[in-house]
């Protein structure tokens, strides 16, 4: 077995939910994937494969974000258009269950940016140190990163939710 | 003694505490109220953010528990569940609703109608009786079946040639058909198929009333905004001749690999997409593999990056697809679950 089927055999899952979370687009990520892969194998060595591997598809996302920042507003308009216009869901979507889920997306892009990756990161299994390495931190402020992450998280969360509940009331008040 | 601190408290939650730290941890919140209480809220919020972050995931129905602090709470659910309520049914409801109220309606303004009303206002009644007929496409038919009813019933009493079905051009993509398909079908949103009935509804009443309706069908509508949809993700993704050409495909020394995957053609064409797919060009272009010339799907996945998928063009092997980059020399190709890196280089087209 090469080092790339290993590679790919004991992070490709776990890389593409990281980044399809983060992304938003599961072709996005993929393909973000691939790419760190191919980096991967001409890199050579690598001391400890997972924080390096996620390290690099975070900067990948990062640089294509910091280069084409409009475009990928205009393509996420895009994309939530065409989502909402689509029916290739595997199995149908319950109204509830979309609405979670769209909430979830705005809740953790309301987070910061280091927040967002250290908790994405930690939800894939990375421990302190990879977290800290991959996004050059102190192992000791990993605890509160993520701390800040998760409660901002809930918060904003919650937030959402009060006022789409607020939203829901004053339109029942008006129909009746 | 000092309070843990919040990041502490995570680190302990998550396991990260040297056993020295944890077990002054512990210690202290045995003895802190203040601390144990905020262990306990930390808990929650490790779990709640959990719950948020799997919640971006694909996953099953029913998988989300429907209890806990990040979950909706109960008066803040919506209708549908309070109801007791699904789309599908709403749907078929308001369907049925709008239906015999036409029919009421139009009979009591204008008088019973023609042999040719009848037969529709029977298509339409059929189409929405639950225990005959499936909820999807029959539902749109009855929707139009009363449009055309409505509006006849107005001013022109003829509507014999009048199609019920919704408009299909005939040159449509796979992909717009698709679109066609979803602006067509019923869906899982509440809003969508409530709109129709009432967009349905107002225009109904607009052509009942006042002659000639002024509202384009909302189907056709649909097919237009999906269209368009298409052709801006297409705009957004620029043009896809930057991978048009001819390529050559070999095995990769630098990283060691000694031979190409099979399934792999030794040269492929990502071929121009037609005109009539430009509008879906994440799924429909085609590239032909050089030996037996089967075109085979291509789709670009950025502006520098395109996926092709080598089903089984050659020589019945295991799909295969290959990511190719612009400016770079070497692709990546997956066949199952094994990966390799190709070179894959532009060459002169043949003539």
């Amino acid at each position: 077995m090469t080092d790339l089927d290993r590679l790919f055999r004991e992070y490709h899952q776990p890389l593409v939910r990281y980044l399809t979370r983060r992304l938003g687009d599961r072709d996005w990520a993929e393909e973000v994937a691939q790419e760190t892969f191919l980096r991967a194998v001409r890199q050579g060595a690598i001391v400890s494969e997972r924080s390096w591997l996620f390290a690099v598809a975070t900067n990948l996302i990062r640089d294509e974000a910091r280069r084409d920042a409009r475009r990928r507003k205009h393509l996420e308009l895009l994309r939530s258009q065409a989502q909402a216009d689509e029916i290739v869901e595997p199995e149908p979507l319950t109204i509830e269950r979309a609405q979670e889920t769209a909430m979830a997306r705005r809740a953790i892009e309301m987070l910061s940016e280091r927040d967002r990756e250290a908790l994405l990161m930690k939800e894939e299994g990375l421990d302190y140190q990879e977290i800290a390495a991959a996004l050059e931190l102190s192992v000791a402020s990993v605890g509160t990163t993520l701390a800040r992450a998760r409660r901002r998280l809930v918060e904003a969360y919650e937030s959402l939710q009060e006022s789409a509940a607020h939203k829901e009331g004053r339109g029942s008040h008006a129909a009746s | 003694m000092q309070h843990l601190d919040e990041g502490t408290i995570h680190a302990w939650l998550d396991g990260a505490l040297t056993p020295l730290e944890a077990e002054q941890a512990t210690k202290h919140a045995a003895e802190c109220a203040t601390c144990a209480a905020a262990v306990a809220e930390a808990r929650g919020i490790i779990a709640g953010s959990a719950r948020i972050v799997a919640a971006l995931d694909d996953v099953p129905g029913g998988v989300i528990p429907a209890g806990g602090k990040a979950t909706p709470p109960a008066s803040g659910s919506s209708a549908w569940r309070r109801l007791g309520l699904t789309p599908g049914r709403a749907a078929l409801a308001a369907t049925i609703l709008l239906a015999v109220s036409t029919t009421l309606t139009l009979w009591s303004s204008s008088g019973p109608p023609s042999t040719t009303d009848s037969a529709i206002t029977a298509t339409a009644a059929k189409a929405t009786a639950p225990a005959t007929v499936p909820p999807a496409a029959p539902h749109v038919i009855a929707m139009d079946s009363i449009k055309v009813l409505a509006r006849s019933s107005g001013n022109a009493p003829t509507l014999q040639k009048k199609s019920v079905v919704a408009p299909v051009p005939q040159t449509q993509t796979v992909a717009e058909q698709r679109a066609v398909a979803d602006a067509a079908a019923p869906r899982d949103t509440a809003q969508r198929d409530v709109a129709k009935p009432r967009v349905a509804a107002q225009e109904m009443v607009a052509g009942a009333s006042a002659g000639p309706p002024s509202a384009a069908v909302t189907t056709a509508s649909n097919n237009v905004v999906s269209a368009k949809v298409l052709q801006r993700r297409a705009d957004s993704l620029g043009p896809a001749n930057a991978f048009e050409g001819c390529y050559r495909v070999s095995a990769d020394s630098a990283s060691g690999s000694t031979e190409v995957p099979r399934g792999l053609p030794a040269s492929f064409t990502l071929s121009r997409p037609s005109s009539e797919l430009r509008s879906a060009p994440r799924r429909a272009f085609a590239a032909s593999a050089d030996s037996s010339a089967v075109r085979v799907p291509w789709r670009q996945l950025s502006t520098n990056q395109a996926s092709v998928t080598f089903a089984t063009a050659v020589g019945g092997a295991q799909p295969v697809s290959l990511v190719l980059t612009t400016g770079s020399p070497v692709g990546v190709a997956s066949s199952g679950d094994r990966t390799t890196i190709v070179r894959v280089v532009r060459s002169p087209c043949p003539p």
